[in-house]
């Protein structure tokens, strides 16, 4: 096992963002996290990375609390987040000199097959700017990939690369965690899907039983969340 | 090292117009030093304008740096930036290393290029300056910037765990409570132990003499130590609290 949400609730002031939340992620999958807008996708994801504490339940990654694993962890936050001045080159420095798996070879070919211009951060396309910020995450030799909302607000050939470069990229010692609301673009790649309705998982089920039982993600996801 | 490089680097980008407005304002007071000589004559009033100016923005300078640190941090937040960082496997006390680096290098260049400045057209005019002096403002700059960093990151984190969101209100309020902190300080220092710190003095300054311009300079005692120990014992207290914050961070 790779990760583990053990009833986990996190509350902001009076708001739950999770309620009792269980699950476990395993090594080789390639998982959906679905749910409406303020389903508790995001909270869900920083739980994993470590960027939040749960308030009640533990969170642990390859048996440590993400913190102190955070090296295994590669994380997309769904904000537009780079420095304005940085262009791909820049983004290349600071991640060889502050991550340790970064791989730069990786990172080119991933960059030449997003077609990510050469140029500053501030002058690219929403579209570009995602492809730059995905290309940095992948280029990782991490075991746990949570992405969030990499398709959410760009163009569709722009998701259609970033599709593509994740079944590239795949790899059986990782597990990757992609959060999104674009479900039929996305369904494709999951083996796996958690729908999340309120902060509860609402779902927990194989692609291949949904698709067994006649099902879609899509159908499934609108049976479930509607 | 190649992670405290590449940080040194990143600040430096972030902070390249800051760098620039410093380098203007370097050239334009050295031209404007030379033109005080100029209208006034070289007299004691011409010497104590330009040494009282340049005083004056070097501390405003150091001041108008922390202020700038502070807006940073903010700024990075509202951005969701923390996330490229925090994410990174790399420790704590390398953040804050980086940064209070990273603003001494800027202090110690401009004020060097202000003492070069000032004792350049005092020269021409005849007059020195004991350089304790100017040493001891900028030991007292670099004390205050090893003290403020760290207690920047730990009011950042702080005001982190308070539902809604560091926003600049919590960092001051977060500053104002190290400054409460800092009283404390002294007063135990004062009370306590005071009488067990070390004496620590620069050496006495040659004051040169000018009969020309009938300039005198009080001899200069020397630094007192008592405030930069209190900066610096505070700034590792800060820096230890920050360090185990981050290991924690909610962002």
């Amino acid at each position: 096992m790779l990760a583990r949400l053990s009833n986990v609730t996190k509350r902001y002031g009076r708001t739950e963002g999770v309620h009792d939340l269980s699950l476990e992620l395993y090594p080789g999958q390639a998982v959906g996290l679905l749910g409406l807008n303020g389903s508790g996708k995001t909270t869900t994801l920083k739980l994993l990375a470590g960027m939040l504490f749960p308030t009640q339940g533990r969170v642990e990654v390859l048996g440590k609390s993400p913190r102190e694993n955070r090296g295994q962890i590669a994380y997309l936050s769904d904000a537009d987040n780079l420095y304005a001045w940085m262009t791909p080159g820049d983004a290349e420095r600071f991640m060889r000199g502050l991550y340790p798996d970064f791989n730069p070879r990786r990172y080119r070919e991933l960059l030449a097959f997003l077609e990510v211009p050469q140029q500053s951060y501030r002058a690219m396309s929403r579209g570009q700017r995602a492809r730059l910020r995905l290309a940095m995450v992948l280029a990782r030799d991490a075991r746990l990939f949570l992405l969030d909302e990499p398709l959410s607000g760009i163009d569709v050939i722009s998701r259609d690369r970033i599709l593509k470069s994740l079944v590239l990229e795949w790899r059986e010692e990782a597990c990757l965690v992609l959060s999104t609301h674009e479900v039929s673009e996305a369904e494709g790649i999951f083996e796996r899907v958690l729908l999340l309705r309120e902060g509860r998982l609402a779902m927990d089920a194989l692609a291949e039983d949904l698709r067994a039982k006649g099902q879609s993600v899509k159908d499934a996801f609108i049976e479930v969340l509607s | 090292m190649k992670p405290f490089t590449t940080l040194l680097w990143l600040d430096s980008r972030k902070f390249t117009g800051i760098g620039l407005m410093l380098l203007v304002l370097g050239v334009a007071w050295f031209f404007v030093a030379r033109q005080i000589f100029v209208w006034n004559g070289a007299n004691p009033g011409s010497a104590l304008a330009v040494v009282a100016t340049t005083l004056l923005m070097a501390s405003g300078v150091s001041v108008a740096l922390l202020i700038v640190l502070a807006l940073d941090f903010a700024r990075e937040y509202r951005a969701g930036r923390w996330a490229l960082l925090l994410g990174s496997p790399q420790p704590a006390w390398l953040y804050l290393a980086a940064k209070a680096v990273f603003g001494g290098a800027v202090l110690t260049l401009f004020n060097g290029a202000m003492w070069f400045i000032q004792s350049f057209w005092l020269a021409q005019a005849g007059v020195g300056l004991p350089f304790s002096l100017w040493a001891s403002l900028w030991l007292y700059q670099l004390g205050g910037l090893a003290l403020v960093v760290p207690a920047l990151f730990l009011g950042f984190w702080v005001a982190a765990y308070i539902p809604g969101r560091a926003t600049l209100l919590a960092l001051v309020v977060g500053l104002l409570g190290m400054g409460q902190v800092l009283e404390w300080s002294l007063r135990l220092f004062g009370d306590q132990f005071y009488k067990l710190l070390p004496a620590w003095k620069l050496p006495a300054p040659n004051v040169a003499q000018s009969p020309g311009v009938r300039m005198q300079w009080e001899a200069f005692p020397g630094l007192p130590s008592e405030g930069f120990v209190i900066l610096l014992f505070l700034s590792l207290l800060f820096f230890v609290l920050a360090s185990r914050l981050w290991q924690e961070v909610e962002a």
